[in-house]
């Protein structure tokens, strides 16, 4: 009878291990979406490739971005320079991966502003409601109305001597060199006027989110229970709000990029010698028919770049917000 | 009359919004470039009381609040300033010559935009989902992620240089000449992703309601179906996403008319910008933020024109 019995068991046991489904949840689940879906995994090589380029461009190139070669000027691409020189006998290729390294620069500092400035404001907003939710709603409903690089535009004029001062005046007291050097101003510029113009989206994103989350059946049991406020935060609104801020951002990354390129472009941002995408196409343009290679190839490159970003924002919504039908492409 | 309250509670809101705004590029216009007479002159030539006379003739030692609201008030009657490079020209009359080329350029771009994006959203809705939908979706994405100033570049090299079906793009002369081609698709490239992907989901998701299979059963042929059913009920999303796109219209004409050289609203933008014309910058920027509020209101309107459903009294009320 007992031996019956364990036989039985063992069966059953046996059925269900060969039925049983692997462990899911949102995260695993996302990743192996992700991993299906061939344009995202495209795009994350070629960001990883930027960011490689980045970080170890300078090592790579046998030029300095600034070298001059007055035997070969505005050449186009040779064995001594890969990718031609421009007017002023400048290798593009050493231009390129310099320009690289400012949008990846560019790029990560304020995302992480933005990143940071949204997401404490947002739930601010959220949580203490009243005069102050309603002073963030049309704070970003005012920075929204503008045309967002029209918006950087002005920002970046307007603020663009203060620092240029700034910097003087800390050259002539305290002797800081390295300040006097306007292309460290240009940064400083390009990371507040981005970081001024970046926040609104997430702060708006964040404050939706802890709003409609807060609302839902879990986080009130979990109040019901009498889960700390914190306990809530960690282990409710943090894991759920993360798919959608995730895709933000990395839209918000090749936003970013743009901008900055847009602002180079218009001589509000990187100011020459220094490098960046944006400039490069402006500062080859008016040869456009003699020498289009010298504005494609930055062209591409930006493109590419900010394409693959696009692509990996719309990968990763899709793995991550399942049920969310609207691309993250639109807003 | 419903609509009538509903409109003056919109600009309620609205004004507030544009003084808000006319605060701060005031404020940066102002503050940010430093003493405007500095930027203005050579300070070699000014001694200390000449300095003081200028400047209070033009009335810069006045307190802030006095400024900008003189400002605001010159602004309300219409005269909105000068431009301090380009001999002290009104901006009234930069305007005024800007404009009408703009509008042009623009309602061209808009018109190839929609046309454009309607026929891709419609044949990807109606391919949904096979390879012809996967390639139109990614390719418009694609176009409408390059900046304009790397796109305008290469469709220059490509239609004048290798093919050569257009002579010059450079200059305007009116939106009958083969000019007018280039500007015209960049201006409506630029929001060509939004429109095919809202066009695809608004139709696919209407095909699935209970009229269209009633259409479907009753025997109606798939045109007057797609046409009087389908898109007719799709199209209330689009404006949406017409009033989203303004704002790439805009900041796209800054490109497209410095680049071709057109000398619209843009291109002002563009003078205001080399020039750190602080003037000039804060009342296209002004304008900008104008534009935009109000067409967010006229599209709000059109709603209820386009879908009785809509009733837009109610609303507002949330």
């Amino acid at each position: 009878m007992e031996e019956q019995e364990t036989q039985a068991e063992d069966q059953r046991q046996e059925l269900t291990d060969q039925f049983r489904r692997p462990e899911r949840n949102l995260w695993k689940d996302a990743f192996t979406q992700l991993i299906a879906n061939r344009l995202a995994m495209g795009s994350i090589v070629i960001i990883f490739f930027v960011f490689f380029i980045a970080a170890f461009g300078p090592f790579l190139t046998p030029y300095d971005h600034l070298y001059q070669d007055w035997d070969n000027i505005a050449q186009p691409p040779t064995r001594l320079h890969p990718l031609g020189t421009d007017e002023l006998g400048r290798d593009m290729l050493s231009r390129i991966l310099a320009g690289g390294r400012t949008a990846i620069m560019v790029a990560v500092v304020t995302t992480t502003m933005a990143f940071v400035l949204g997401v404490m404001i947002g739930a601010a907003g959220a949580y203490l409601g009243g005069f102050a939710d309603a002073l963030v709603v049309r704070t970003i409903d005012f920075l929204q109305a503008f045309p967002h690089i029209l918006l950087a535009v002005f920002l970046a004029a307007t603020l663009k001597p203060s620092f240029i001062r700034f910097g003087d005046s800390l050259v002539q007291q305290y002797g800081i060199r390295a300040l006097g050097n306007t292309l460290y101003l240009d940064y400083l510029l390009i990371f507040a006027v981005l970081g001024i113009t970046g926040w609104p989206n997430l702060a708006r994103l964040v404050r939706g989110q802890v709003l409609s989350l807060r609302a839902t059946e879990y986080v009130s049991s979990a109040q019901v229970v009498g889960a700390k406020e914190w306990r809530i935060i960690v282990h409710h609104l943090v894991p759920n709000a993360l798919g959608p801020v995730i895709v933000s951002l990395s839209a918000s990354f090749g936003g970013a990029m743009l901008t900055e390129a847009s602002l180079s472009y218009l001589g509000l941002g990187i100011q020459p010698p220094g490098a960046s995408w944006g400039m490069m196409i402006a500062e080859n343009l008016v040869q456009w028919r003699y020498r289009p290679h010298l504005v494609v190839m930055p062209g591409m490159v930006l493109f590419v770049t900010v394409l693959a970003f696009t692509f990996l924002g719309d990968g990763l919504n899709d793995a991550l917000n399942p049920r969310m039908l609207t691309p993250s492409g639109q807003k | 009359m419903k609509i009538t309250a509903y409109i003056i509670r919109r600009l309620v809101y609205i004004i507030p919004t544009l003084i808000a705004a006319s605060a701060l590029t005031f404020v940066l216009a102002h503050y940010g470039p430093g003493d405007p007479l500095m930027e203005l002159l050579q300070e070699a030539y000014w001694d200390e009381e000449l300095r003081e006379r200028v400047r209070h003739s033009l009335g810069l030692d006045r307190p802030f609040l006095v400024q900008y609201g003189e400002f605001l008030g010159r602004l309300m009657q219409g005269q909105l300033g000068y431009s301090i490079l380009s001999g002290q020209r009104s901006i009234n009359v930069m305007l005024a010559k800007a404009w009408p080329k703009s509008i042009q350029l623009g309602l061209v771009g808009m018109f190839f935009w929609f046309v454009s994006g309607t026929i891709l959203g419609i044949i990807a809705a109606r391919f949904h989902n096979r390879p012809i939908d996967y390639i139109i979706v990614s390719t418009t994405v694609a176009v409408s992620t390059i900046p304009t100033f790397v796109l305008a570049p290469m469709l220059m090299i490509v239609f004048i240089l290798q093919l050569g079906w257009i002579d010059s793009s450079i200059g305007w002369e009116g939106i009958f000449s083969q000019k007018i081609i280039l500007p015209m698709m960049l201006i409506g490239f630029t929001g060509t992703a939004g429109l095919v992907r809202q066009w695809r989901s608004s139709i696919l998701e209407t095909i699935s309601q209970d009229y269209v299979r009633t259409a479907r059963a009753k025997g109606l042929t798939e045109r007057l179906i797609i046409v009087r059913h389908i898109l007719r009920n799709a199209f209330t999303p689009i404006l949406t996403i017409t009033a989203a796109s303004l704002g790439g219209f805009i900041t796209g004409s800054i490109f497209v008319e410095q680049i071709f050289n057109i000398h619209g609203f843009g291109w002002l933008v563009w003078q205001g910008i080399i020039g750190l014309d602080y003037p000039v910058l804060m009342i296209t920027t002004l304008f900008s933020a104008a534009i935009i509020l109000f067409m967010n209101l006229v599209v709000d309107i059109l709603y209820g024109v386009v879908d009785p459903r809509v009733r837009i009294g109610e609303r507002a009320r949330r």
